[in-house]
Parts: structure tokens; sequence; C-alpha cells
């Protein structure tokens, strides 16, 4: 092992900082763990699915949520929705490069959050269309349960994320304050950095879901 | 190696915690010291709290409340009338979920995880103070929430502490919608204090070693809870996952584990033990890598393959993923897969053979200190392996189906978690206790402990080997409504008299720790004549633990070291440079900075 994985500074904003300041190593072992309750979700939902045998998933009459071609209404909303959420990662990203060169950020982090609130209010959407459908937890036999579920955790994990984002805007509009008066922006980016490492893992872990759910 | 990980702006950053006074210190510091006192007072409490459960079901076994007697009567006339069927079995399902997650994982990895690893790599304090005292009362909540259902219409959870679906997850069969959901909610809870402690440990590790601590310089604790903070950071979130399947299930009207609507109950089993295999060596690492400490202390000899132990705790962990379905011969499973788990499982010996036999090796020719700490050491050891063989057993196919589910499994396991986690235990509170408040445990004492332990321990359990192999199944009320068990009834009284005198022996343990936090005698800062860096400082360390962050500059394990005038050498202590070149062979120099 090289020296120093982790050097001092909490504050990765000074200059000369390593790659890794304490939060971030510790937030990306906790991801790891993140990873392994979905593992889990995903598992579980395999073996579930095997077992109805080809053909029966998704069970007969139940709404159907798969992408067909040509797409469906519903697969053109879910679709661009996954589109929304991804780029929400690449505005995160602008943010945090508008950041490190100085700036605010605002305007990436700001959007973040808004496409952010987009997948949500539209899973939300999406949910009380099936469930107006005659989908549920407990209707169509696993299909149902796993669809919510899974739809569930990843949706509860964007809440939270979105909750850490509303931080760092309101932190990167502090920001625009000072350089609006002349001032310099001050502080630590660590909150920054972790809301990211947690949001870019949250929209991979939508990548899974949606293959698996929506396409596969 | 990596060597310094850690510059001064860092050692200060931790150093500036307000120092809380009074009784605040003891409900909300963020002094890992303190989060570690929390965890073992709080386990020590759930320790009774579940010895309490056991006596409970222990005396139904030997005078069961449904009996029928040679008069007609239906009831031993000594049975406890509120013991019903159900009852015990929420007794036994309490009883073991309280004792794996309300005490012997937090006493081994929230107690002495949290009090020795910054102790013992030398930094102030944890990575995340903050997020380990919330880890802390997370965890006592989860602990209450699960101990609540005995207090909700039903009662507590009573499907077993594997919840096996669909006896768990369907309310008209557990007869305890709300006792089960708060069981399965309580785990969850507790999950989130375990991975909040996890990456805690794991990220303090890596990045906080004092400068010339190693990785291959860390005593064999901090290895070992090293190595239990993955397994808890992998298996727990599976355990999470299933947990709220488990709940929705029951309240939600999900069909998860509802063969009826196209669940699987299998499911459950595979997430369950895919958890519950790495948690049986979460619960046994720790006990492994502490135990390996006071053996070479008071073996007055370096750890006998110290990187062998490593390499095996490694392999142990590994391994412990892929064996998961050792526990599910008899649950309808493909022979060819339960070859594969039965080899997998059997693999597992040989690390485990490794680590007994250099245990051996670490005391063999030894100058031993036959003190209470070493005492319970060696039991842990000879108990291990009592544990591990019949833990060999099970892992083949065959004889698995004959001993699955009966008493055979409830003796083995006792073994391994008392006579493995809980001996281990009693070793290392007698030999941390010191350090933890500055005096010493009364020595007399803890010997007549340790020995009316060991004693009631085989007593209490090794008769359940010949009971399971005799036929008595687990989780059964009454072993007198079956004919072929009539005759091993003396047996199961005999059991629950060695039970109740293994219970109040605990008194005198209790009696020994809250004595000696006043009368002790004073420990000074290193009673043991230990060479690690906790017992540098004082004791108890100071808020901040070192005054200055301390150099390592050789192995945890330098005892009797040739040529030396002392029979120890702590880490710290710089090479010197009189010594001829093969004094100095044994700890070879690391570059530090």
């Amino acid at each position: 092992m090289s020296s120093a994985i982790v050097t001092a500074a909490h504050d990765s904003s000074a200059p000369g900082a390593q790659r890794f300041t304490l939060p971030k190593f510790g937030m990306l072992v906790f991801l790891a763990s993140e990873a392994m309750l979905f593992a889990g979700l995903i598992g579980g939902y395999i073996v579930l699915r095997l077992a109805q045998g080809p053909g029966n998933w998704p069970p007969p009459g139940a709404p159907e949520i798969g992408v067909k071609i040509p797409p469906t209404f519903l697969n053109w909303v879910m679709i661009i929705n996954t589109a929304i959420l991804l780029t929400s990662s690449l505005t995160y990203h602008w943010g945090e490069t508008r950041m490190r060169k100085g700036g605010s950020g605002l305007l990436g982090y700001g959007l973040t959050a808004l496409f952010g609130a987009i997948f949500l209010g539209v899973q939300a959407w999406e949910w009380l269309h099936l469930k107006h459908e005659g989908m549920w937890l407990d209707t169509y036999g696993t299909y149902g349960s796993c669809f919510f579920t899974m739809t569930g955790f990843h949706g509860a994990h964007v809440f939270l994320g979105l909750l850490a984002i509303l931080l760092v805007t309101w932190r990167a509009i502090l920001r625009q304050m000072r350089l609006f008066s002349g001032q310099a922006p001050t502080g630590s980016h660590t909150c920054e950095e972790l809301t990211g490492y947690y949001w870019h893992f949250v929209d991979v872990v939508w990548i899974f879901l949606y293959s698996i759910l929506y396409v596969v | 190696m990596s060597t310094a990980t850690l510059t001064h702006a860092e050692a200060h950053s931790h150093h500036d915690h307000h120092e809380a006074t009074g009784w605040k210190k003891y409900l909300w510091s963020l002094d890992h010291k303190i989060i570690g006192l929390q965890y073992l007072f709080g386990s020590l409490a759930f320790l009774f709290v579940g010895g309490g459960l056991a006596l409970l079901l222990r005396w139904q076994l030997a005078f069961p409340s449904t009996q029928v007697m040679p008069d007609g009567n239906v009831g031993n006339p000594l049975s406890l009338a509120f013991i019903n069927p159900q009852f015990y079995n929420a007794l036994f399902t309490m009883h073991a979920t309280v004792m794996v997650f309300l005490v012997v994982m937090p006493v081994l990895v929230g107690a002495f995880g949290n009090y020795l690893i910054p102790l013992k790599i030398g930094c102030g304090d944890m990575a995340f103070p903050l997020i380990n005292e919330l880890s802390f009362w997370v965890w006592l909540a989860s602990g209450l929430i699960m101990l609540a259902g005995f207090f909700v219409a039903g009662g507590a959870a009573a499907g077993g502490w594997t919840s096996y679906a669909p006896l768990s997850s369907v309310a008209a069969y557990n007869g305890t919608k709300i006792g089960q959901t708060l069981w399965a909610a309580g785990i969850f809870i507790n999950g989130l204090a375990s991975i909040m402690g996890a990456f805690n440990y794991i990220t303090t590790i890596v990045n906080m070693r004092a400068p010339g601590m190693g990785f291959f310089r860390m005593p064999l604790a901090v290895w070992a809870l090293f190595i239990t903070a993955f397994l808890l950071l992998l298996a727990i979130p599976v355990l999470s996952a299933a947990g709220a399947m488990l709940i929705l299930d029951l309240n939600f009207g999900t069909n998860f584990f509802n063969p009826a609507k196209g669940g699987q109950p299998l499911l459950w089993q595979h997430l369950f033990w895919f958890f519950g295999h790495p948690e049986v060596y979460i619960l046994i690492l720790p006990a492994m890598g502490m135990v390996s400490d006071i053996l070479s202390v008071n073996s007055r000899k370096p750890v006998f393959g110290y990187r062998a132990m490593v390499y095996a705790m490694i392999a142990i962990g590994f391994l412990g993923f892929i064996v998961w379905g050792h526990h599910m011969f008899v649950s309808g499973m493909n022979l060819v897969l339960s070859a594969a788990f039965g080899v997998s499982t059997m693999v597992i010996a040989v690390p485990s053979a490794i680590k007994t036999f250099n245990w051996l090796g670490t005391i063999w020719g030894g100058s031993i200190r036959f003190n209470t700490a070493m005492l319970n050491a060696l039991a842990f050891v000879s108990m291990f392996v009592i544990g591990g063989f019949s833990g060999i057993f099970m892992a083949s196919t065959p004889v698995n189906i004959f001993v699955h589910h009966t008493y055979f499994i409830v003796a083995h396991f006792h073994y391994v978690l008392f006579g493995g986690s809980i001996f281990a235990m009693f070793a290392a509170i007698y030999f941390w206790y010191p350090k933890m408040f500055g005096r010493l445990m009364n020595e007399t004492l803890g010997k007549i402990h340790f020995a009316l332990t060991f004693i009631f321990f085989n007593l209490c359990f090794f008769p359940m080997h010949n009971v399971g192999l005799g036929g008595m199944m687990r989780r059964i009320a009454d072993p007198t409504a079956y004919e072929h068990l009539r005759a091993l009834q003396p047996i199961n009284q005999f059991i629950t008299i060695a039970a109740i005198g293994l219970g109040f022996s605990q008194l005198l343990f209790l009696y020994n720790f809250f004595r000696s936090l006043r009368h002790g005698e004073p420990a000074g800062k290193n009673p043991w004549e230990a060479t690690t860096l906790e017992w540098t400082v004082d004791s108890p360390p100071g808020h901040g633990n070192f005054a200055t962050t301390p150099t390592v500059y050789r192995g945890a394990y330098e005892y009797s070291v040739p040529g030396h005038a002392k029979d120890f050498i702590m880490q710290t202590e710089p090479p010197d440079p009189d010594l001829p070149a093969s004094a100095l062979a044994r700890s070879r120099p690391v570059p530090v900075g």
C-alpha cells in the first residue's frame, strides 16, 4: 500500500489536498453497504421472477410497464424520467466543477434539485397511475410487491439525496451572495462532495433498477 | 506498507471536541471510550435479560406446564403456569435475538471495538465521533423496540430468531403480527447501528493509524475487528432487505414469501442465511482477535504465526459468505448444491485449525500467568474446538439431515457462542477492565467465577449433544409430549439445574465488576506488562488518548526478546542500535513518516 491514503485535511479544498478525505473515504465504504442492500432486493427479485417461469412476468392482466417498440406513452414518461435523473448527475458534477473553480455552483446545484424533484414527482405520478390501474403491493402476486418495494426503496434514497441537495443549494446561495458582494467564497466542500457521491450512487442504482424492472 | 496516515492537523482536530463533564459525559460524550462503555453497560444489562429468558425456557423444558402427570393431572407440580406454548416460543425467540443482536455483537464489536481500536492504533478518536454516538443510541432503541414485543397484543415474536417464512410472514400462523413486526423493525434498526459502526471502524483503521503502525504491526484484536467490520458492512444490509420484505408481507399484503401468490418462502431462508453465516463470524472473529492478544501477553511469548493468523481470519471472513446453504440442507436443496455448500463449509475448518494450532503454539513453552483473563481465554480455545468439531458434523449433508433441528445444533452453537464468544467477553473484560476503570478486578472472585462458569457451562450444554442425538427436537415447549423423549426428561432437568447454576454464577461477576470500580487495586498504566499502545497511557486514558501522537517502531508482540532486560518491549520503544542484528531481526524496521 502506498503511503497516506488519506491526509490530514478534512477540507479537500485546501491546496495540495489528497484524493480522499476521511469523510469521503467513509462515504465510499458506506455506499458499499448500500449497494448490498439493493443487491439483496435485486437478488430477491430475480429469484421471484425466475420462479414464475417464462411468459408469466408480468402476470396476465397486469398493467404493462415494460418497454415496447414502439414505446407506449407510459414508456416515454419513464424513459424521459430516467434521462432527467441521469442528467441531474451531470448538472451536479457541473455545479461541483464551477464551485472548485471559485464560483458558487448555484446553477448546477439548483438544476439538480429541480431534476431530482421532477423525478420524484413523476415516480409518484406513476405509482398513482398504476394503483389506479389495479396494481399495488398486494396485487398480481409478487409482481406488484417487487415493483413497489424496489422503486420505493430507491425513491426513499432519492428523497434523502434531494434533502441533501437542497442543503447544498442553500450553501450555494450563500456562496453566490458572497460573490455578489465581492467577497471570495469560503468554507469546505465536504458537504458537496459527500452529497455528490451519494447522488451519483443513487443514479447508478436506478440504471440497474430501470434495466430489470422496465427493459429486460 | 502504509505508514503515517495522519498528520498533526488531523490529530489535533480530534482533540478539539468539547469534553462533557459529570453525568452528561456518560450520555452525550462523543469520546470513543465513553461510547465503548455505553455499549458495555448496555449489553451487560441485556445479557441478564437474555439470560433470564433462557432460565424461564429451561424451567419449562424441565417442568412443562402442559405435562400430563402419571396421576392424570396436567402440569408438572413445579411448573410455571404462565409459560404456555406460545409464550415459550416467544421466550426462545427473544432469548436468541437478545443474545445475538443485543449482547454478543454489541459487547464484542460495539464495546471493545470502540474502546480499543483508537487506543491500539494510536489515534485520538474514531473517524466520525458523532456517527459513533448515534450508532449507540440507535442500537439501544432497536433493543427496546424488539423487547417491546412482550407488551403488545399477541406477545413478542415467536417464530424463532431465524423467523422462517411463512411462519413469520403470515399473522394467522405466528399469532403476533405486532410482535413479529416489532422484531423485524428492531432488526432493521439494529442493522443501521451496525453499519454506522462498521464504516466508522474501517475508515478509522485504514486512515488513522499512528506513524509506524503498519497494517502488519496492528494487534490481532484490531485486525479481527477490521475484518468483522467488512462482514457487518456487506452482510447486514441483506438482512435489512429481508426484514423490510417481512414487514411488508405482514402489514401491507405483499407476497414475497407467500407461496399461494407466487412468493418463495425459501427466499427468506436464502436472504437470512446470506446474512446469517457471516454473522456467525461477526460473533466469533473479534473474540478470536482479543483472545490472541490475551494469550500472547499472558504466555510472555509472541503470537505464533502472526501473519498466518491474519490471513486465516481473512479467509474465514471470505469463506463465510459462500457457505450459507449449509443451514438449508433439509429445506429441499439440490444435492449437487448441498455437496458444494458442504465442501465450502468444511474448508473453513482449515483456517480455523490454523488459528487453533497457532494459539497452542503461542502458549507452548511460555511462562504462563494463570490470571482470570488467561483462564477465560484458554476456556475460549478449548470450548471453541468442541464447538468447531460439532460444526464439521453439520457441514456433512447426511449427518446434518440426521441432527438438523435437534438439540445437537443447540449444543453446537452454544459451544461457539457461549463457550467461544462469551468466555472471550469475560477474558476481555478482566483484561481491559484496568484500562477502562483504572483498577484491577478481584482475582480470587474472578477465578471462582471462572471455575463456576466453566463447570456449569459444560454441565449445561454438553448433555444437549446427547439429548439431540437421542432425537430431541429444538423449539418444542414440552418434551414429555413425545413418547421417545420421555426417557430423556431427567437429562433435561439436569440441564436446567446446571443452567440455573450458570445463571446465578454470573451474579458473582456482577458483584466483582461493580465492587472493583471503587475497591479494586489501582492498576497503573500497564498492569499486565503488555506491549501495545493502550498500555502506554493512563488508566483510564484521558480525553484524546495520547498527549502526542505515538510513533510505532515494532510489532505488537515483542515478548521475551533475547538480549533484553525486560521480557516485553513496548511498540513505541525505538530500536536499540547497540543490539546485535539477530535480536533486531524480529522487529523488522519499517520506514516511518
